[in-house]
């Protein structure tokens, strides 16, 4: 796994809360996550809410503190850093939000916003220049520079916060359900900006996502994530056409089809309940699966190669035989 | 109990502008019937619910039309009718549990009080009732839960409960307002499936707002789209989606990324929005539309029928110029 063309080399990345009395052992957001990308990939990570989807992504822009494992950072292990040794690195890793709404400074004119993450002393001039560019790649007019953000639509002001995290040329993108807030029209224009732009300036991004129509557009690789680990991951096309997992299957299952015709089969989970974090040792899912087997209960199921396609990995006990 | 809606329209005297929100939308909804709104937002799907409960205030908004509920007019009648139907025999689910419950209150004063409202039984009767509704909706150990405030519950838990407080009154229509946007996958079907189940119980009809198309595709019997506050087409939910009648309906199927295949680029309407406080001539989607001929800027639009169960309002698949 060592490659040296990985941008970003997550390993063994475990992350828990604690505080609080009732759960003396705290709360297990991420459990020993690995996973690699290289440059100009993107990985999809799917999971219902609460599954440690966006602890993951904050820990890796380090937000967060980790409990063990490493985050390799082109070359760099970002977790024994100082915080000086730490800044010039977070330029490298921006943040697309979810909420458009909370996540622009309504004091800040657009030129402003996009123009805060851009390095050293520049001239006023070059600023614009730069901004203008950005604006237009981003699909904003840039006759607006001058405006606030509660000027704009929701799609016009996830269309800035795109722009503000391109701005400082960034090595990764970690963009937390940045699609999750808007409606499908608008929805399929940021896509679609996302995906030039990724194209264009072969952007490396973590996708953060509970929708798996958006991430089969727009992720090369996917992973599925359940109470902190991942269970699935594989390339985008051979993890939909064959999806392993009981759970990854049920997410399949539960999204709303455009097709009349196309009679769904009924949910087959044991449905989700919000008292069945489990803290027994087998599967995490296994309370829920509906292919529950008694290994399940007892074993927990490590990430192992499923099928015949390449760097697909599946964590459960029935898919070895 | 039938719902007829004729010629409503809802707009808004804002600083001197005047703001169309809804222009004389009519439609129908029968018995046990679920009937779907789509649009995208600003389309006046909410302000159309909304307006037709009488929730809008006014001023600034100016309701004009019929509503009929049985044979009570919902628009025209005295406060103190609509207040016996409201939140009795028409309830609504809002969008966002979250800011729609009173953070101060237990769910037991707020489930029951539609019931202390309306229906004149003890305290300790209607804490009952809420109890079984909250235990129909899936809630485990409603007896404990009932006495937790909001925050102690996730936004699943808060929309069946939500759910719960529509129905304590065993409406006859209950107005869904995009009830599942918030929610992950798994529970949106969970959500969509208990509300079935709940419609089929109570046989209520069900209008569902949603800029979801595959949510109207599987649970609606029959779908508006609206667009700049007009219905655009209707039509029986099969038919909308194998025989689709209006480029603004095939333009919002196609901007839908698919599960099942990958597409290299989406399709994306082109074009601003609507503006509602620009005046009206012709077909309010021609200046995005990209099958407009110069009439489409200039005559009036009517909603036809064009086979049945399905009525548009684009002349060019009227004239069958045009085939989607």
């Amino acid at each position: 796994m060592s490659n040296t063309c990985n941008l970003l080399e997550v390993k063994n990345l475990s992350v828990s809360f604690t505080g609080n009395s009732r759960k003396k052992n705290g709360v297990k957001a991420v459990r020993d996550v690995s996973f690699t990308l290289k440059k100009g990939e993107t990985l999809g990570l799917v999971g219902e809410s609460g599954c440690g989807k966006t602890t993951l992504g904050r820990t890796i822009t380090r937000f967060q503190k980790e409990n063990s494992g490493s985050i390799n950072l082109n070359g760099i292990d970002l977790c024994h850093l100082s915080p000086s040794q730490l800044r010039p690195l977070r330029r490298q890793m921006q943040m697309i939000f979810q909420n458009p709404y909370s996540s622009l400074n309504p004091r800040m004119t657009v030129l402003e916003i996009i123009a805060e993450p851009f390095s050293g002393k520049l001239s006023r001039k070059y600023k614009i220049s730069r901004v203008t560019d950005l604006m237009v790649q981003c699909g904003l007019d840039p006759e607006m520079m001058r405006k606030f953000p509660h000027e704009f639509s929701g799609g016009q002001r996830q269309r800035i916060a795109i722009a503000r995290a391109v701005a400082a040329d960034p090595m990764l993108i970690i963009a937390d359900e940045p699609v999750s807030s808007l409606d499908v029209s608008v929805q399929a224009q940021i896509l679609n900006v996302l995906k030039s732009l990724r194209d264009t300036l072969e952007l490396t991004m973590l996708f953060i996502s509970h929708d798996l129509s958006v991430v089969r557009y727009i992720s090369q690789k996917v992973a599925v994530m359940y109470q902190g680990s991942i269970i699935e991951t594989g390339k985008t096309e051979d993890l939909f056409k064959n999806p392993c997992h009981p759970y990854t299957r049920t997410l399949l299952d539960a999204v709303p089809v455009i097709d009349p015709d196309i009679i769904k089969h009924k949910v087959k989970s044991i449905l989700r309940n919000d008292s069945d974090i489990s803290e027994a040792t087998g599967c995490p899912f296994c309370l829920r699966c509906p292919e529950v087997k008694n290994i399940c209960k007892s074993e927990f199921p490590n990430l192992r190669k499923c099928g015949i396609e390449e760097c697909h990995f599946v964590a459960c006990v029935n898919n070895d035989q | 109990m039938h719902l007829d809606i004729k010629n409503l329209s809802a707009s808004f005297h804002l600083r001197g502008s005047k703001v169309n929100a809804v222009r004389g939308v009519s439609l129908s909804i029968a018995d046990g019937k679920t009937v779907g709104i789509v649009g995208e937002s600003g389309s006046g799907k909410t302000v159309l619910s909304l307006s037709f409960l009488r929730l809008l205030p006014t001023p600034p908004a100016v309701v004009k039309g019929n509503a009929f509920f049985g044979n009570l007019d919902l628009i025209n009648c005295s406060d103190r009718e609509i207040r016996s139907i409201r939140g009795n025999r028409i309830s609504m689910i809002f969008q966002d549990p979250l800011s729609s419950f009173n953070p101060y209150l237990r769910l037991s004063q707020q489930l029951t009080e539609p019931l202390l409202c309306h229906q004149n039984i003890s305290r300790k009767q209607a804490l009952e009732i809420s109890i079984s509704m909250l235990s129909e909706t899936g809630i485990c150990d409603p007896h404990k839960k009932i006495t937790c405030y909001p925050h102690q519950f996730s936004g699943g838990m808060l929309q069946r409960a939500m759910i719960a407080m529509a129905l304590v009154t065993k409406p006859d229509m209950l107005i869904a307002d995009e009830p599942t946007t918030a929610l992950d996958v798994t529970t949106q079907a969970q959500i969509l499936s208990l509300m079935k189940k709940l419609q089929q119980q109570y046989s209520m009809s069900i209008i569902f707002i949603t800029h979801n198309l595959g949510i109207v595709a599987g649970f609606c019997d029959f779908v508006h789209v609206m667009y700049a506050g007009m219905i655009l087409e209707s039509a029986q939910t099969r038919l909308l989606f194998k025989n689709t009648a209006h480029p603004y309906t095939k333009a919002l199927i196609r901007s839908v990324p698919s599960l099942h295949s990958s597409v290299e680029q989406l399709y994306v309407i082109g074009g601003p929005p609507y503006d509602p406080s620009q005046p009206l001539k012709g077909c309010p989607f021609a200046p995005r539309c990209e099958f407009c001929v110069p009439e489409c800027f200039n005559e009036q639009i009517e909603l036809t029928e064009i086979e049945p169960e399905h009525k548009t309002t684009c002349i060019r698949v009227k004239q069958g110029e045009l085939c989607l």
